[in-house]
């Protein structure tokens, strides 16, 4: 029985979560630090992110605490190029569509989050690409009228 | 190599859209950018007014909602665009003649950064009360307001919102600093003031006005020189006894530094055409708005008005409101 | 009886071809806005509201309530089909929906959402019709601290929202709380934890969020496992419900569509609460609550029908005051200003024909909505088997337009990128979203009441449990209290009981 207690980190998903929500309340109280704590009817800009940071810091204790009693599953493998390709596309989005609008930035997006996909057959993907950025230039900017920008603005 | 043949199609096909724009203002849509959500009364002003104006210049007005921060993301929005007439702003009481005294890090000057093309509708300012507050009229509203500073409660649609805004100035006049209740936008304030949890509001007439006509709250008075036909029955501060009070929440478009002079003229003719329009007027002035003859929608008018504004505006917030 | 002849009245308004057409038409471009993932319902109305303009005010106001159903049913259906809630309520229904739908029982999840939904509707529009004024009356009753006080007894129901360790679901709420706070503050005007970006000078948009916790992060999951990855990992059984589930959703929808009624007529949070109140109840009262989150139908028909009753009497403060109790209702009230009409306490007497004609057009809206959706479900679960490497492109694209769409705003897409890298570490570490979410969007509400409650007691912090001030308020809190208490206490047993294993 003791020798499980001086084993190390035994459930560590749990560990690590408690870590990332203790270290989350301290970049928020780090940075709530400049606002009041408490105002002239007990509650100001700063009261509610400290209670809440407080809390999630106790939580976030708990659950680290709990991580070194209990056994638990260990952390699956993050997948970078599914990061890359599925964030990386949309950030690319948010890059290009005011100065390129939409049909030029969908492509690009749809074929960058293609590749997240081991099994991307690259006709098919550009083809694709082609028929969906043409389908959402149809929809939202003309169909609908919305005041998202077609073609590039120089 | 598709991808190729594709970028110059599409380079062609800009190109070609590039063209056509230095040729006859306006020959593709025009973006109205309403600094504030879908729904409100900046945005049905800009909805109404841009039909009219899609009309006369012959191209749509696209409503284009970019709201936050009090409508300054919006607004500097409109001061960054390109100058080429594709792009204008309805402005707002608070976006151009309150927000220098609210927001110190504005990234944009009402007066330097933008070509006013014209007013578009005030919407005034009217103090209402709920229903059982024990004032008869505007006057013993003020005094029981002095008596019962410590006590009462007035509620606002957020920190910078016109409606507290504009009680800032009631009671800078009134000379009384009354305890006041954040509210996240209007609706939820005069949902309170409905059910009596707070005492009064000062809130643009098209938000108020269904619930005054219903008896559901008080309307007390009107901060506008006339009554308004949408409110009849309510006084005019002047009558009511405080004439100095005259706040209105107008609403006008504006177009960023730079656009030529003869595309800014045809603007201001569409916009004095829209507004002048008995069917567009009457569909204003059913809401509460006071809609400006040709020569209130005039640039000159806006210009002055702008600046009259930030004259009243920014010391006060400056003084009153810690950001 | 005056509620027939006032309901004979309306439907005579309501009922002419030509308005049925409208409302047909209505829900179906609505429904099929609605249903591309990332185009939440508050962004379908919005882009389409102006085909209504044209039209004679009776005739856009059906529309429109065609538009509204349409709208609130796609959501619910990308929520089944893909995991991406477009707003608050439909959190819920992701839950089991999805869970569902991966066991090849979209269409079963579909049918009984659309089948709860007009269950619901139908209720909550003869309410509206029956009980409009003296609801009404009730919602007027609230104030901030009884507001406070329910979002406190949401919040205990939030706890129960989650299948996996009670202790790291309330982690989960306290983050979501704790990102409810960014943004300016509403009494000074100070801002909070934005890192001086001003698009965040408003706070985190619910979409962002939503979109990058729950879709983003699903799509990362997904991608990752080779064999699965279809989203139908079984073959697809029946569309349609069968009579052993008809029979088992059946209580649930009548508990759902009488929780939404009630809770609907709150101004601000209603249809979540409602949505997940039920969901609750629903998990509380089953046989088998180790079904939940595992794709349980109940945990579909519940919440649906819950937030669709909520739907429609939050139609009751629109009517009866005039005042828009959410942003889809906002857009509503936009809609109808530019039309002339100022919904307000008088519309009633003054335009009876309005008022009962748009009471009468809710329900044909519910119609047409199971008239388009019960067909469509078979379109739908078939779009499933389209191949996951172009499904999840498409999605993408679509979700980057629906956020970019709200505030036009680049800033809002690259924000949801990093809450999708967010919602995948949390897959990672075991931690559930939905709490979080639904912490989310109460934390906002719960912050302003609790200091507008201050600020009207002048700082006192018994406000809340005065009986004599605040009745209700108190009885919320004493109800939080021994629900807390009753959630908390079986996984301290489980515990303790572990260690005894040990």
């Amino acid at each position: 029985m003791s020798d499980h207690r001086s084993q190390a980190a035994r459930s560590p998903q749990d560990i690590v979560g408690g870590l990332a929500l203790i270290l989350i309340a301290l970049l928020a109280l780090y940075l709530v630090n400049h606002l009041p704590a408490s105002g002239r009817v007990g509650f100001a800009s700063g009261t509610a992110p400290r209670l809440f940071a407080y809390g999630l810091v106790g939580l976030g204790a708990m659950v680290m605490i709990t991580g070194w009693m209990k056994e638990g599953p260990h952390i699956e493998r993050f997948s970078f190029r599914g990061i890359i390709a599925i964030l990386g596309s949309v950030v690319l989005f948010a890059l290009m569509i005011r100065t390129f609008g939409l049909a030029v930035s969908g492509i690009p997006m749809v074929l960058l989050a293609g590749t997240a996909a081991r099994d991307i057959r690259w006709k098919e993907a550009l083809v694709f690409a082609i028929a969906l950025t043409a389908f959402c230039g149809f929809l939202f900017p003309i169909a609908l009228g919305q005041p998202i920008p077609l073609w590039p603005q120089f | 190599m598709k991808i190729h043949h594709l970028l110059g199609a599409t380079a062609i096909l800009a190109l070609g859209t590039l063209g056509a724009m230095a040729q006859g203002y306006p020959t593709k849509p025009i973006t109205v950018v309403v600094p504030f959500a879908a729904g409100g009364p900046t945005d049905v002003i800009a909805r109404i007014v841009g039909e009219h104006m899609s009309k006369t210049l012959g191209q749509p007005l696209i409503v284009e909602n970019v709201a936050g921060a009090g409508g300054t993301t919006g607004q500097a929005r409109v001061a960054k665009a390109a100058p080429d007439g594709y792009t204008i702003g309805m402005g707002h009481m608070g976006t151009l003649g309150a927000s220098p005294g609210l927001y110190p890090n504005l990234t944009y000057d009402p007066q330097k950064d933008f070509q006013p093309i014209g007013l578009a509708a005030g919407t005034p300012i009217v103090i209402v009360t709920r229903k059982d507050l024990p004032v008869k009229d505007f006057k013993e509203f003020m005094d029981y307001a002095k008596k019962n500073e410590k006590t009462i409660n007035q509620a606002h649609a957020g920190s910078g919102s016109v409606s507290h805004i504009t009680c800032i100035l009631l009671h800078e006049m009134l000379k009384i600093d009354p305890n006041s209740i954040p509210y996240r936008g209007t609706g939820p304030a005069v949902t309170d003031l409905i059910g009596g949890k707070v005492d009064y509001i000062c809130d643009q007439i098209v938000s108020v006005s269904s619930q005054v006509k219903g008896g559901t709250i008080r309307g007390l008075a009107i901060a506008t020189p006339e009554r308004s036909p949408a409110l009849a029955d309510v006084p005019t501060t002047k009558e009511a006894g405080l004439p100095a009070y005259q706040v209105s929440a107008w609403n006008a478009l504006v177009a960023p530094k730079g656009v030529p002079a003869d595309v800014m003229k045809k603007l201001s003719d569409a916009l004095i055409a829209a507004v002048t329009d008995p069917a567009t007027k009457k569909k204003l002035e059913d809401l509460g708005g006071v809609v400006p003859d040709a020569k209130g929608a005039s640039p000159e008018a806006l210009a002055a008005l702008i600046k009259s504004e930030n004259d009243r505006w920014v010391p006060l917030l400056k003084a009153k409101v810690k950001p | 009886m005056e509620l027939l002849s006032n309901l004979a009245y309306g439907f005579s308004v309501a009922a002419t071809i030509q308005n049925i057409l409208l409302c047909l038409l209505g829900a179906l471009v609505g429904t099929l806005i609605g249903v591309l993932p990332g185009i939440g319902p508050v962004a379908t109305i919005a882009m389409l509201l102006p085909i209504t303009y044209k039209l004679d005010p009776t005739g856009a106001l059906i529309m429109l309530a065609g538009i509204y159903y349409g709208a609130q049913y796609g959501g619910s259906t990308t929520a089944i089909l893909v995991n991406l809630p477009g707003e608050s309520s439909s959190v819920v229904t992701a839950l089991d929906g999805h869970q569902m739908a991966k066991k090849g029982r979209a269409g079963a999840a579909l049918a009984i959402a659309a089948i709860g939904s007009f269950i619901a509707g139908t209720f909550g529009t003869i309410l509206i019709a029956a009980l409009g004024k003296p609801l009404t009356e009730i919602a007027q009753a609230f104030g901030p601290a009884d507001y406070f006080s329910l979002m406190v007894l949401g919040l205990v129901c939030a706890v129960v929202l989650a299948s996996g360790s009670v202790l790291k679901a309330l982690a989960m709420i306290f983050l979501g709380l704790l990102l409810s706070t960014v943004g300016t503050d509403l009494e000074t005007g100070e801002q909070r934890m934005t890192f001086g970006l001003l698009p965040l000078a408003d706070g985190i948009e619910f979409v962002t969020l939503a979109m990058g916790v729950f879709g983003f992060a699903e799509i990362l999951r997904n991608l990752e496992q080779e064999q699965s990855r279809d989203i139908v990992e079984q073959k697809v059984t029946n569309l349609m419900p069968t009579r052993a589930d008809l029979k088992e959703a059946a209580p649930a929808v009548v508990r759902g569509t009488l929780l939404g009624s009630i809770l609907g007529i709150l101004p601000g949070g209603g249809a979540v609460l409602a949505a997940f109140g039920s969901y609750t109840l629903e998990k509380k009262l089953s046989k088998t609550p180790k079904e939940f989150g595992k794709g349980a139908i109940c945990g579909v028909a519940g919440p649906e029908s819950a937030n669709n009753a909520a739907a429609q009497t939050s139609f009751i403060p629109l009517l009866t005051l005039g005042i828009p109790p959410n942003a889809v209702m906002a857009i509503m009230v936009g809609a109808m200003t530019i039309h002339g009409i100022v919904p307000g306490p008088q519309i009633m007497q003054k335009q009876p024909d309005l008022f009962w004609g748009m009471i009468a057009s809710m329900w044909i809206g519910n119609l047409m909505l199971v008239i388009i959706n019960l067909p469509l479900v078979g379109l739908w679960v078939r779009l499933l088997r389209v191949p996951y490497r172009m499904l999840f492109p498409a999605i993408l694209i679509f979700c980057a337009i629906g956020v970019y769409s709200i505030n036009n705003q680049p800033f809002d897409v690259m924000l949801t990128a990093f809450f999708g890298l967010c919602g995948y570490v949390l897959i990672k570490l075991s931690f559930e979203p939905a709490p979080m979410l639904v912490a989310f969007v109460l934390g906002k509400l719960m912050e302003e009441k609790l200091r507008q409650a201050m600020l009207l007691s002048r700082g006192d912090p018994t406000t809340f449990v005065s009986f004599s001030q605040h009745p209700i308020s108190t009885v919320l809190i004493i109800v939080s209290g021994i629900l807390l208490v009753l959630a908390v206490t079986p996984s301290l047993r489980k515990k303790r009981d572990e260690v005894f294993v040990e």
